[in-house]
């Protein structure tokens, strides 16, 4: 029997709850307003929304109500407490995940990888070709599983999509036939996905899916990879709570342990550099990180633009990788193998990439990438706008055309190979070149007898000649009359073949035969018209045979065709004036390798027209007027182009300076000449906002705020946007160049 | 400002409730009026002035009509000025850019098109100006003498967004005298947490799945999508509608004011008929009062009815949006009402209960479908793949994945949207407790709702368009 509650008492229970709720409420509300705000969410590895004072323009567009709405959300007091509630009813509630991570089997929790972007993809694979184009570098490539593809079996049941799958078929399809060493780590992982190869509360892999990943990738690489048991292991940490956990907090979640692989013997000793970003470690580990939330960063101290990891492994060998944080737990077994690793951040290294390979050497490269991250802001796209400046171009072989003089320098690393008429020059000359000639000299000669010095057969002493990269050869006086013109060109082509094979890379210069006179034509079984049949069949050798063609002969003959009586005693050993011409010829005629150079000869110019305004005012009043914590530099046109994606046309003028990218600060000043290339202008400036926002959310968190309020203002023909943490002074300094704030 | 946000529940609401309870009584409305234009300016700062227009010139209007009240052609004249200008201020904002488009199509296909921002609320409060000219006119409710209690009539916070579209004549007596009380205050407390609930809980949780399956490509859609979409999409806007005059209801309660219920279990229906009986009922009590009786009601020939209907019919559509698929979702529901009308409904009633929900659902279903595509095309493809039998066999993990990984929510929502809870909670504890349990319940459901709203990823408001 119930009995119906009395008005009195439903009165009074009224009360009770009524002055209940409202203490609560007006309790958190002081709380929330008393309490200091939280600068970063360590759970959540973000900054949290700070609040800007309120300006009469924020007001008036409802940015600082956005502002503020986000901020007393962001900064609500027991913000973890809430984010875990809620997780754990979805659970309860029959979800499969929270935030994009699944609740899997054995407490995994799996961030689920999307967004399959063909076009994403097809920006990697051309970045790669643009690689593989400069035949500068031997690349690998390997796009490593996450644990959405490997740990399929602990996913939610039907939650698994096979998009790694897919992206390895388009990558594999897209790079056929592209110089590239594509590396399968996948069946390892599978094979071995009853072990502990992910965190289950992180995305990343742990010490020992890093090994696997080592091992496939290092023996793809032709290295002799460490086995399991050379290494020492040993756990650093047993209570990691990572990213996946801090987008969905259960209350069952199981925390991480951290380990590292040591080898046991013959262990080099490491080092860590961060260049420009001013940080370094002794060894490979950041023991500081274990003390924080992102334990991760345990390894290499975390993301940085540029981490060169140098051992002394002692092979003298240098790799460079472009990579995502899955390599910064692989990057330590290499460290065992190159004396120097280079990785590149490509999301914050802005800089000439490939220039920098080059100036440091690095001919073994390596992309190593997370199938999440190849598919979204690998920014390899970066690279390949860089690498296709560096295209390698295919020398023109055959007769050399009349150049600029070079200096002696030039022939620093040259050696001349010849006989007597070579012997001659060499008493005359003052270029500082080697020399192999001997009297009498010929094919025959440099291929099969021993020099006096060291009795090595001429050819191999020239080829193993440390110090010589192009060869001058002159040969064939003492040998076209007396033998048939076919076994004299068969014989110089061995040659030929002979040197490249000891070194692959030198220049080899074919020089003509020289003139004799016609007093010596009739006393001697020489002719010149042998000798002009030989130089045909020389420069048609030189041609087919990737060697340059001198043809010497036009400086030195007379108007007849031979040469002049007075010249030689005996009508072929001229003199010192001939030597002379002989030298000038040389040195105007030679062969500039494009490929060698490091700065582009071609100059990009994004603004062929340049526009009527000053830019460089604007932006030296914004860094006057503006607190900036660093010194902005500006860039050049080609890295407006792929940092922006605005190409010829897109704008009639435009600076943009960039920071070291230690902070999120940035210039952009655009000129256009209509509004509606004024709306595209600012699209691509708000979609570079974005993009940098990707880069920096869990690089420097702390930068974020400049990227969340960024200024972007707008004229009748510019078009401007200024990152900083100031934007009442840049909105004063664009508000005299009659500026409206977008 | 949005209620579900914590900005609102305690940057706003928390202050209000306070300052308003310390006040005497005879500045307790000018301090709503004052919260109500912080709140609406909040959003949307420059068109706070066009609803204070709205304000002083209805208020004018009104005192002009009770002025002329003996003179029934200059009362009429200022009515029909009054009326011209409300329709004209949400024509000009709402359907300029629909009209034009449809205008500018046949002179140039790439003409520029004016396109304004919606004021919000601008559709609810332009309905509630004229229900009080048209009262005052007709002597159904009294003048208001103080522009201070109009502006607040017009601007009240709670339902000035999203309704109730509530009539002068329903809350004259409160406006200018209510009373407060510890019992309202907890009810309204218990009220505005269950809409906030359904709001936070129910509507943004399904709406995401919605929110996925409405951005597929609807060409070759299978039928086991389309319907987990159509069913997430009629749940998600009952209980974000529903959700918000429940909360909009419940905050009036804590103020003294008693606002008109505005759903009744609407998905129970068993016609089309009774739908719209238990569906946005202020709406349909405005346009009945104010359009559909007017032109006669009932109250003329056959013929004469059935085009008043789909003329009221199509208006209603059109106030939902500005598209053409609106207005076919008004003329659906037209057609519908005036078959079941005249002819379908008793037929009905003899049949099994059972089978008039099912019909009843499935008129709604379809109807959902023209609300939620402006592309007709796509509304066709859409409809193709709901009875596309041929798909139902086919295997498709995802889909499976989705709806087991929804599968709860939805019979949770489903039960929900039925008067079965409430039941329940009064049967299973005794009267002497359900107080006290309701209380918990709403303490529990606020933490809850806090919880989701801090760590919120899709949080619309589908009723912002209106």
């Amino acid at each position: 029997m119930t009995i119906n509650e009395t008005p009195q008492k439903v009165r009074k229970k009224s009360k009770v709850f009524s002055i209940t709720v409202m203490v609560i409420m007006t309790s958190l509300l002081l709380f929330n307003i008393l309490k200091r705000p939280t600068e970063f969410s360590q759970l959540e590895n973000r900054n949290l929304t700070q609040l800007n004072a309120p300006t009469f323009t924020t007001i008036f567009n409802g940015e600082f109500m956005d502002n503020f709405s986000n901020y007393v959300t962001d900064q609500f007091a027991f913000r973890d407490f809430f984010v875990g509630v809620k997780a754990n009813i979805e659970r309860i509630m029959g979800k499969k995940g929270n935030n994009g991570v699944h609740f899997g089997y054995d407490n995994y929790l799996i961030q689920r990888t999307q967004g399959y972007n063909q076009s994403e993809i097809d920006d990697n694979i051309n970045a790669i070709k643009a690689m593989a184009d400069t035949k500068r570098f031997n690349l690998s490539l390997s796009v490593v599983p996450s644990a959405f593809e490997v740990m399929q079996d602990k996913l939610p049941m039907n939650a698994y999509d096979n998009i790694y799958l897919r992206l390895m078929d388009s990558v594999n399809t897209g790079l056929e036939g592209v110089d590239v060493n594509i590396i399968d780590t996948h069946s390892t992982l599978m094979e071995a996905n009853n072990d502990y190869l992910y965190y289950r509360t992180d995305h990343h892999q742990t010490a020992l899916g890093s090994y696997y990943v080592y091992r496939d990738v290092a023996t793809g690489m032709k290295l002799s990879a460490y086995e399991y048991p050379a290494f020492e292991i040993k756990t650093v940490a047993t209570d990691f709570y990572g990213t996946t956990y801090s987008k969905a907090p259960l209350l069952n979640a199981k925390p991480d342990e951290i380990s590292v692989f040591k080898l046991k013997e013959n262990c080099p000793s490491y080092s860590v550099e961060c260049p420009g970003d001013e940080y370094s470690l002794n060894g490979l580990y950041d023991e500081e990180k274990l003390k924080e939330k992102d334990k991760y960063a345990y390894y290499l101290g975390g993301n940085h633009p540029l981490t060169v990891v140098k051992s002394d492994c002692g092979t003298g060998a240098k790799l460079a990788i472009f990579k995502d944080s899955y390599s910064h737990s692989v990057a330590p077994f290499f460290a065992n193998h190159y004396d120097e690793i280079h990785m590149i951040d490509l999301r914050y290294f802005t800089d000439d990439m490939v220039a920098y390979l080059l100036q440091n050497g690095i001919k073994d490269v390596l992309f190593l990438y997370s199938d999440d991250s190849f598919l979204s802001g690998s920014n390899l796209a970066k690279l390949g706008s860089f690498a296709s400046m560096y295209k390698y171009v295919e020398p023109t072989y055959g007769r050399v055309p009349e150049s600029e003089a070079v200096d002696a320098g030039f022939f620093a690393d040259a050696l001349f190979i010849g006989d007597s008429l070579t012997k001659g020059f060499r008493m005359c000359t003052d270029l500082p070149v080697k020399f192999l000639c001997w009297g009498g000299g010929g094919t025959t000669q440099v291929l099969s007898v021993p020099s006096k010095e060291d009795n090595v057969v001429i050819v191999d002493a020239a080829g193993a000649d440390p110090d010589v990269n192009k060869f001058y050869i002159m040969l064939g006086l003492n040998e076209i009359a007396i033998t048939d013109k076919a076994g004299y060109i068969e014989r110089y082509t061995k040659i030929i073949k002979k040197l490249r094979e000891a070194k692959p890379e030198c220049q080899i210069y074919i020089q003509s035969m020289l003139p004799i006179s016609r007093s010596c034509e009739a006393k001697t079984s020489l002719s010149m018209a042998d000798i002009n049949e030989a130089n045909r069949l020389l420069e048609k050798m030189a041609e087919e045979n990737q060697c340059f063609y001198l043809n010497i002969i036009e400086c030195i003959v007379g108007a007849d065709g031979y040469l002049p009586e007075g010249a030689a005693s005996d009508g072929i050993h001229f003199s010192a004036q001939y030597h002379a011409k002989w030298q000038n010829y040389l040195q105007t005629h030679t062969y500039m390798d494009p490929n060698s150079q490091i700065k582009p000869t071609v100059e990009f110019v994004l603004f062929p027209d340049g526009g009527e305004v000053d830019l460089l005012e604007i932006s030296d009043q914004l860094q006057n007027e503006v607190k900036f914590v660093e010194k902005l530099n500006p860039v050049s046109d080609r890295i407006i182009s792929s940092l922006y994606g605005i190409n010829e046309g897109d704008a009639v003028n435009g600076i943009v300076l960039t920071s070291s990218g230690a902070t999120a600060e940035e210039i952009a000043i655009f000129e256009v000449s209509s509004p509606q290339m004024a709306k595209a202008v600012k699209e691509k400036l708000y979609s570079r906002i974005e993009k940098k926002k990707g880069d920096f959310e869990n690089y420097i968190p702390k930068e974020m705020g400049k990227l969340n309020s960024p200024l972007v203002a707008y004229g009748d023909n510019l078009v401007v946007m200024c990152l900083s943490d100031y934007n009442d002074d840049v909105e004063k300094v664009l508000k005299e160049f009659d500026l409206k704030i977008d | 400002m949005v209620f579900s946000s914590i900005l609102f529940l305690f940057y706003f609401f928390v202050p209000v409730v306070i300052i308003y309870y310390l006040l005497p009584q005879k500045f307790k409305n000018a301090f709503l009026l004052i919260s109500s234009l912080i709140f609406y300016a909040w959003g949307e700062p420059k068109y706070i002035f066009l609803m204070l227009f709205s304000a002083v010139f209805n208020y004018a209007a009104g005192l002009y009509v009770h002025k002329f009240s003996n003179d029934e052609k200059m009362a009429k004249r200022i009515v029909i000025a009054a009326v011209v200008v409300n329709l004209g201020i949400l024509g000009v904002y709402k359907y300029t850019g629909f009209f034009l488009s449809g205008f500018m199509r046949f002179i140039s296909p790439d003409a520029k098109i004016l396109n304004l921002i919606l004021p919000i609320g601008i559709s609810f409060y332009t309905f509630q100006a004229l229900s009080y000219v048209i009262d005052v006119y007709r002597k159904d409710a009294p003048v208001q003498k103080s522009v201070v209690n109009f502006a607040l009539y017009l601007s009240m916070f709670p339902q000035l967004i999203a309704g109730p579209i509530v009539r002068y004549g329903d809350v004259a007596l409160q406006i200018d005298n209510r009373k407060e009380s510890f019992e309202k205050f907890s009810q309204g407390f218990i009220r505005f947490v269950v809409g906030l609930s359904k709001k936070v809980l129910i509507a943004n949780n399904i709406g995401a799945l919605w929110n996925m399956i409405s951005s597929f490509e609807y060409t070759g859609l299978s039928m086991g999508w389309a319907w987990l979409g159509i069913i997430a999409f009629s749940l998600q806007l009952y209980f974000d509608f529903s959700g918000y005059s429940d909360m909009a209801i419940g905050l009036g309660k804590m103020f003294g004011f008693d606002f008109i219920e505005n759903f009744n279990y609407p998905y129970i229906s068993k016609s089309a008929t009774e739908f719209w009986r238990r569906w946005h009922i202020s709406l349909g009590t405005w346009f009945r009062e104010y359009v559909y009786i007017p032109l006669g009601g009932n109250r003329v020939s056959k013929r004469h009815n059935m085009l008043n209907l789909l003329a009221v019919w199509s208006l209603t559509g059109l106030w939902h949006g500005a598209a053409w698929n609106f207005v076919l979702w008004g003329l659906f529901f037209g057609a519908i009402l005036i078959f079941e009308k005249n002819y379908f409904l008793e037929k009905l009633k003899k049949t099994p209960t059972f089978v008039q929900h099912i019909y009843a659902l499935l008129v709604v279903i379809i109807s959902w479908v023209m609300f939620a595509n402006d592309n007709t095309a796509n509304m066709f493809h859409y409809l193709k793949a709901l009875f596309d039998v041929t798909t139902l066999f086919t295997f498709d993990a995802q889909l499976l994945y989705n709806t087991l990984s929804y599968g709860v929510l939805i019979v949770i929502a489903i039960i929900a949207a039925t008067p079965l809870p409430k039941k329940l909670l009064n049967k299973c504890v005794g009267k002497r407790r359900a107080s006290v349990v309701k209380f918990i319940l709403a303490i529990l459901g606020l933490i809850i709702c806090i919880a989701y709203l801090i760590d919120d990823s899709y949080n619309p408001f589908l009723y912002f368009r209106f």
